[in-house]
């Protein structure tokens, strides 16, 4: 992504958090976690848009009518890269956590093919991934630490290789 | 060949089934050979003779051991005309017959608090005596002896020692509850070296057999502790910010080679243990970790993800240029030198799943050792001549010894949980 699209990009995703304010009221109180999801059904338009913009085709991974519910972002098979579809959920909650000056710590893991100490830093590695993107948007409240393949949560390999926004 | 497979594995299920009224808890359940042996010595072990009060069946743990190692081809005890147990009763004609190139004759008889145990090794071929011995031993040290006697079979009829009579480290997991334990090379007689409720890894032993290095994660935060094991007391050595993993002792156990991303990447460092004091000895920003001593304490093997995937590299133990040592397969991780740093064993993806590795540095060539695709973890026994390494058996974790031609594997498997990271003491014990 070159500079100017980035710079697009915060714009637009400012424009999406700013016209989802009564989600953001939502995120401010976790207990209600019931509403989340009811505000609308399919992917929010204004999501749709920077999808459509981007290139990005919705893999299935993400709850796409409610960007911040997801806190778990997922990775490829010994990569520490962030797809773009990945990318734009980690976007939202950066700029949640810029403006609300809240702290995360961002868990990194892997699935359980590779070695243990590899996959210790690769887990470490996504969490740094993350990190990097938060602190570009101005939310640098984050610790990164890793469990490598020591905590999955799934048989499915592609839900253990993720990064845990906990916050 | 099916054949001769088949009466392994009976014999074997036999053994094991018979060993199971002495079994401590939480020890071997069940020993699977799942490689025939082709071009092993054929050697006959004849039952010895047993008093009924021995807690251990020396003759039985003595095959075992033999056939676990890959090298002999047990005839099979069904075939014997006779049983001997000594010497001088041995009509060498009968196991002339049977194809025999050695036979094994004993004793275990009663003696003071103890028991004695002879053993005498006989040469078919030219009915002489090669070797004998006597131990006398506590109840609680026949299985020891047992392994010792196999260790001088071993030895005597390859020309290597054996690596019978060691210990293996290694961490089991059931529910939430992780053990790091330390039991014989056949998985008997586990001891609790640690407890906790967070995941235990990377045990790795110091030369002497008296330390041990790992890592515990506590909250995400990875530490390096080195214990004592016969006192019992540890001490962190590393907690530095970001990732400390992958402990292991110089061959004096003067310094520890880890890896620590605590400058934001993990590199190679090594540490002097008497100071504390860190030398840097990788820079780089791909993940550099698993470091692991050449026998002469001069370089370090690690592994390194700079190629963009990960492969094994070599460096000066004092730090310098790194030379790419793996070339073969997408995918070589955790190495570690053979004992006579000919060899390097290593986690190895050539495009068949994850596998257990032997690269041969005078070669360059890879011999794949195993066959399934979840294989890791892989030490030399003190020998060199067998590769311990954690495999899966369904989703459970299970430990498996493999001959480094790749002819036998053997699982042992754990009555709890699931069982990962196995480290080989790299010392033979003494009685």
């Amino acid at each position: 992504m070159n500079k100017m699209a980035k710079i697009l990009l915060v714009a637009l995703l400012a424009v999406v958090v700013a016209s989802c304010g009564g989600r953001k009221k939502l995120q401010e109180n976790p207990g209600v976690s019931a509403e989340i999801g009811d505000t609308t059904s399919g992917i929010d338009p204004e999501i749709q848009a920077y999808m459509d913009a981007n290139g990005i085709v919705d893999s299935g991974r993400y709850n796409l009518s409610d960007p911040l519910s997801n806190k778990t972002i997922y990775f490829e098979y010994d990569s520490s890269a962030l797809d773009p579809e990945s990318d734009m959920i980690v976007q939202f909650h950066a700029q949640h956590l810029a403006s609300t000056g809240g702290s995360v710590v961002l868990e990194g893991h892997a699935d359980e093919r590779g070695t243990r100490e590899y996959n210790l830093a690769l887990g470490e590695r996504r969490g740094q991934t993350v990190q990097a993107v938060m602190s570009a948007l101005g939310a640098s409240n984050s610790d990164v630490v890793s469990y490598g393949e020591e905590k999955p949560v799934s048989a499915e390999l592609w839900q253990n290789r993720r990064v845990e926004l906990l916050y | 060949m099916m054949k001769r497979l088949l009466r392994e594995k009976l014999s074997i299920a036999l053994l094991a089934f018979s060993g199971l009224f002495a079994m401590p808890a939480n020890a071997v359940l069940e020993i699977d050979i799942t490689e025939g042996v082709i071009g092993g010595i054929p050697i006959a072990i004849v039952p010895f003779m047993n008093t009924q009060s021995a807690p251990q069946n020396v003759s039985e743990v003595i095959s075992n051991d033999l056939n676990s190692s890959g090298r002999f081809d047990l005839i099979p005890e069904r075939d014997f005309l006779n049983r001997p147990t000594d010497a001088v009763d041995v009509n060498y004609k009968d196991w002339r017959l049977l194809k025999a190139d050695a036979v094994v004759v004993g004793k275990v008889i009663p003696s003071g608090s103890g028991y004695n145990v002879s053993f005498q090794l006989l040469d078919v071929g030219r009915g002489l005596p090669i070797e004998g011995r006597s131990f006398n031993v506590p109840p609680n040290l026949l299985r020891r002896a047992a392994h010792q006697i196999a260790d001088i079979i071993y030895q005597a009829l390859t020309g290597k020692p054996g690596a019978f009579d060691t210990r293996i480290a290694y961490v089991t997991k059931s529910g939430p509850r992780y053990l790091l334990q330390v039991a014989d090379s056949d998985g008997y007689g586990p001891q609790n070296v640690l407890e906790s409720g967070e995941p235990i890894l990377s045990p790795a032993w110091s030369r002497d057999g008296r330390r041990l290095a790992y890592v515990s994660i506590k909250k995400g935060r990875s530490v390096i502790y080195v214990q004592d094991l016969a006192s019992g007391t540890r001490r962190i050595v590393s907690q530095s910010k970001g990732i400390n993993s992958s402990p292991a002792f110089s061959p004096d156990g003067s310094r520890l080679a880890m890896s620590l991303s605590k400058d934001g990447n993990p590199e190679i460092y090594v540490m002097n243990l008497a100071t504390n004091a860190l030398t840097r000895i990788t820079r780089d920003r791909a993940i550099d970790t698993e470091p692991s001593w050449s026998p002469d304490g001069r370089t370090i093997l690690f592994t390194s993800g700079r190629s963009g995937k990960p492969q094994l590299y070599r460096v000066s133990a004092g730090g310098g240029t790194a030379q790419r040592v793996t070339f073969q397969g997408r995918y070589n991780a955790r190495g570690s030198f053979s004992p006579d740093g000919k060899k390097i064993t290593m986690v190895t993806d050539q495009g068949q799943g994850h596998r257990i590795g032997l690269l041969d540095l005078n070669t360059g060539s890879v011999k794949v050792l195993t066959r399934s695709d979840l294989d890791e973890s892989p030490s030399f026994a003190p020998n060199g001549e067998m590769v311990l390494y954690a495999t899966k058996a369904g989703r459970s974790g299970v430990l498996s010894v493999v001959s480094d031609l790749g002819r036998v594997a053997q699982t042992l498997r754990f009555q709890q949980g699931d069982v990962r990271e196995p480290a080989w003491s790299p010392i033979n014990r003494k009685l």
